[in-house]
């Protein structure tokens, strides 16, 4: 049995609090914009002792809009670590270590998040060592070239997984002219061709790391009025603004695609069916959608009832809307994926996918299931914060795609308000035929047709 | 420390559960006879469940529940002709409904509170863990409680759950996953003829002939009474944990003793597991050797260290790291460990729970280039060499030493996992909480003991090696020949790192092809 909503999941999964005007955090947080642009956020949490002190910057793989490039944002967050002439590379770690930090970033389309989660008694030098890593990081060519070595051995290391190479095909195939048409991995032959773009990594840290397009969100038990202080006088005259990306729109999509995966070793036969869905906003429409993928998708639903458990033609089924489901800053896709049962056919999964589709769109779900699934998303939601680090990540996870810290409380307002009638409107208008895209996976040798 | 736990052990509190037992099944012949873990029910002095330990940690002010019910039984318990026999009875006890509830009605049930209730299977335990709202306490403990005491175990979903489980390992741990494969790998080779030697997911064979009396036989043996360790935290409510001690009556009361575990085998020198696998892109490596040092001993504390100076899991300050990712580049990242590992979801920190009887120390090396297999395993056996030689500086025993005690209090910051530890203190018979403990032990260290510790338990000459990589055979000549395995790098090193590049390259593994086992992918686990 599977875990409801993992974190991440839960922190799609949501935000519906107690009631439509009720606040989602258990305390209101604060939020501070300081001259620069840079936008403090303080939760406060019964989290004794320690604190989670997380820098979201607000570029990813979305904004590598130049050819060749794919995979830089991502590469700029290994280079991070690389140190400054206050504090290199093995200073800021000996540094981290005395401090017992859990010191780790993630980057993804829309973001690169930097983390660290420690005894509260460190914040005064975290912010600090941070403050200066951002401001004044500074990486020769030698270091830069192994960190490309580096990140070769993260793909290097996701290769053996199918799941990488059906992302990239997936993406690839259902976007034509934006950046989400990459994963943010990058393509292999574009991180190959890394380190001969040191000069060029410079130039993508003074275009997208800036304080204007910045947040730093502070968890946990802490003093917030000294930690403030400290975030002012360690960010505050920090001059820089964040360069505008450029992406291309993505046309409207208007008839179906497809496109299938080979894989050499063994595998079970696994598809994705992906729909484009608008840009996440707090509204009913991604609320509504995220109703949608539990819905008809989730381990109560009858369609997973009968393919997964009754059939027993398909061993997962599971949907997720959005990047980190359902947060993204433009178009995105509504994403199904199964893993077949050896025997099945694409088709015949496809075919039940689509009237699963069909019975929501039709308005055929009964009401109590609908009330159903916003008390899974309010109780994975409460359940789902138990810790400063969850807190964090669920404020730069919204922060991400909004730029708006009320953002927590509209989604949380806007899924208790989803109606029958919501539901339905967004699997007629985003859940069909020309919106979609398949990808297929099977072994070179066979497999599920 | 500000969230050392507290525990309220409440051992000794006798149960009557004379008569309350379900029978077992008739045992379905076998040959040959298998041991050390025989189908049968063991004599009733051991069976009796006259007494089930309650760890509670009570935390009024929480807003959830959280239950991890422990029963010393894992694959360890694997009857040797059904490997894999555990795990295939605890998912399907999870994942396949109660008397009353199928299993969709069971999801259905606990779809609104989004709750779930889970099972994980190590070697010499299996824990039943969820976790509620404190609104639905009695709700979901109702379900949970039919879980464990009144599973379905309904034919249909006897054969979903085996085939799920088939599919993981035939098609995901073979094709889909070489980090999991080469530690798997490694145990294999560690724990050779050993109840440790297989996966929890056992073999092909054994998933494939096994059946559902056999899956009812294990549930009696194993994951009854006298093996259950019952344990709560968050907002229990008054009188909860009686009520549930009472209803665990209904267990199977039917247990057989945990056999005997005959000592890990002990390697002679280095000794090789090549998976062939035509289609890595890259060659995941995993190095080990059983260690005879567990929680609680003497030179547990001193290891501990060790690993945080070594290799700490997804830390970017360990040796390990720092010499093939940091320097070199050569992959992501590089660890070391002193006990079973297993990564807690998607976070850096251990997963309580997987207690053994016996450990292994080893090293695992994320994909590296095939290119840089040979020199990666040479430089990580030089790096071990090192460590045995030379043992740490005290700067580096006082800074590693600081870090553990800070760095460790995020390890148990939800109430679940501090429950885990609360358990795992149990199963190894510690007299104090376990960062007290170790803090304490800590404390009482000196670079000295830490450094005659090292000596005293690791040795590169003993290591086990699993690799999952392709050309096999062509690599097995090159360990073999011993030769030199120069590295190129895509930008100049400092004349330290190109200095001891000279060394690594040339540094003697004296492997011979007696101990070199090549094995195709697709015969792994079988």
């Amino acid at each position: 049995m599977r875990r409801t909503f993992l974190c991440l999941a839960a922190l799609c999964a949501w935000l519906a609090a107690a009631g439509a005007s009720a606040q989602v955090l258990p305390q209101k947080p604060g939020v501070d914009k300081l001259a620069n642009g840079l936008t403090v956020v303080t939760i406060p949490w019964r989290s004794p002792g320690m604190a989670a002190y997380f820098t979201l910057v607000r570029a990813g793989s979305r904004d590598e809009t130049d050819k060749g490039h794919t995979g830089f944002a991502h590469l700029f967050e290994h280079l991070m670590f690389r140190g400054t002439k206050r504090f290199p590379s093995a200073v800021y770690e000996a540094k981290m270590q005395e401090l017992g930090a859990d010191n780790n970033a993630f980057t993804w389309f829309d973001l690169t998040v930097y983390s660290v989660v420690a005894p509260s008694e460190g914040l005064p030098q975290i912010i600090e060592i941070e403050a200066d890593r951002f401001r004044n990081l500074d990486f020769l060519e030698s270091d830069f070239k192994t960190e490309t070595g580096a990140v070769l051995g993260e793909y290097n290391m996701g290769s053996a997984h199918p799941e990488l190479k059906m992302d990239e095909k997936l993406l690839s195939t259902a976007f034509t002219r934006h950046t989400y048409g990459h994963d943010t991995i990058g393509w292999l032959e574009d991180i190959k061709a890394m380190p001969g773009y040191f000069k060029y990594s410079k130039r993508f840290e003074k275009r997208f790391y800036a304080p204007d397009d910045m947040f730093v969100v502070v968890a946990g038990d802490f003093d917030r009025a000294d930690v403030l202080k400290r975030i002012e006088a360690a960010y505050g005259d920090w001059k820089l603004k964040r360069a505008k990306t450029r992406v291309k729109l993505e046309p409207e999509q208007n008839e179906p695609r497809s496109a299938h995966v080979p894989w050499t070793g063994p595998t079970s036969p696994k598809m994705i069916m992906a729909y484009k869905i608008p840009a996440f906003k707090t509204n009913a429409d991604s609320a509504a959608l995220e109703i949608v993928s539990h819905l008809a998708f989730g381990e109560s639903s009858p369609l997973f009832r009968k393919l997964v458990v009754e059939d027993q033609k398909v061993l997962s089924l599971e949907a997720s809307n959005g990047i980190f489901a359902p947060l993204s800053r433009d178009p995105f896709l509504f994403q199904v994926q199964a893993t077949l049962k050896e025997g099945t056919t694409f088709a015949e999964v496809q075919a039940a996918v689509d009237a699963a589709i069909a019975e929501v769109a039709e308005g055929k779900v009964p009401k109590e299931r609908i009330e159903a699934v916003k008390s899974n998303a309010r109780y994975g939601f409460l359940l789902s914060l138990e810790t400063p680090k969850d807190a964090a990540l669920t404020m730069v996870a919204l922060l991400s795609a909004t730029g708006d810290p009320s953002a927590v409380d509209g989604f949380g307002k806007a899924l208790e308000q989803v109606t029958p009638e919501d539901v339905v409107r967004v699997a007629k208008t985003f859940l069909t035929e020309k919106r979609r895209t398949v990808v297929t996976m099977a072994t070179a040798q066979g497999g599920a047709k | 420390m500000t969230r050392l736990v507290s525990i309220a052990s409440l051992t000794g509190l006798a149960l009557l559960v004379a008569g309350c037992c379900e029978p077992l099944p008739p045992r379905k012949p076998t040959t040959p006879e298998p041991t050390p873990a025989p189908i049968e029910a063991a004599p009733a002095a051991e069976a009796s469940a006259s007494e089930i330990p309650v760890v509670l940690l009570p935390s009024p002010a929480s807003s959830s529940v959280s239950f991890r019910f422990v029963f010393k039984a894992g694959s360890a318990d694997d009857p040797v002709d059904l490997p894999g026999l555990t795990l295939l009875t605890a998912t399907l006890m999870t994942d396949g409904g109660t008397e009353s509830l199928t299993y969709p009605e069971l999801i259905e049930k606990l779809f609104p509170m989004a709750a779930s209730v889970q099972v994980e299977v190590d070697r010499d335990e299996t824990v039943f863990l969820g976790r509620c709202h404190k609104d639905h306490v009695a709700a979901y403990y109702e379900l949970f409680r039919d879980v464990l005491t009144k599973p379905r175990l309904d034919p249909k979903d006897f054969e979903r759950v085996r085939e799920t489980l088939r599919s993981d390992l035939a098609l995901s741990l073979r094709g889909n996953d070489d980090e999991a494969l080469g530690k798997a790998a490694l145990a294999s080779v560690l724990y050779e003829g050993h109840p440790y030697g297989h996966p929890t997911l056992g073999s092909e064979t054994g998933l494939g002939t096994a059946t559902l009396d056999d899956v009812k036989a294990q549930r009696g043996r194993v994951l009854c009474a006298s093996r259950l360790t019952i344990g709560l935290a968050g907002a229990i409510p008054e009188g909860f944990a009686d009520k549930v001690r009472q209803d665990m009556k209904a267990l199977p009361c039917t247990c057989a003793p945990p056999a005997d575990l005959p000592p890990a085998p002990v390697p002679s020198g280095i000794e090789v597991l090549l998976v062939d696998k035509p289609s890595a892109e890259a060659t995941a490596i995993s190095i080990g050797e059983p260690i005879d040092v567990r929680r609680g001993d003497p030179d547990y504390p001193a290891l501990k260290l060790v690993e945080a100076y070594f290799g700490q899991h997804r830390n970017s300050s360990g040796v390990l790291y720092t010499s093939l990712r940091e320097k070199r580049g050569f992959n992501y990242g590089d660890y070391a460990y002193v006990e079973h590992f297993a990564q807690e979801g998607g976070e850096r920190i251990p997963t309580p729970n997987i207690s053994r009887r016996q450990q292994s120390f080893s090293i695992w090396l994320r994909p590296v280039a095939d290119k840089d297999k040979h020199f990666a395993l040479r430089l990580a056996l030089a790096k071990l060499q090192e460590l045995v030689d030379k043992g740490l500086t005290k700067e580096d025993f006082e800074r590693t030493r600081a870090f553990v005690k800070r760095y460790y209090l995020t390890y148990a910051m939800t109430e679940s996992s501090q429950l885990g530890y609360a358990l795992d203190d149990r199963f190894y018979g510690l007299d104090k909480p376990y960062f007290e403990y170790l803090f304490g032990a800590l404390d009482k260290l000196d670079v000295e003991q830490v450094n005659a510790a090292i000596k005293r338990h690791l040795s590169k000459d003993k290591m086990k090696i699993a690799m999952v990589t392709r050309d096999a055979a062509k690599f097995a000549d090159a360990l073999v020949a011993d030769a030199p395995s120069p590295v190129t790098y895509a930008s100049p090193k400092p004349d330290d790192v190109v200095a001891e590049d000279k060394i690594v390259e040339g540094m003697k593994l004296g492997i011979p092809r007696s101990s070199i086992t090549i094995v195709k992918v697709g015969d792994v686990f079988r």
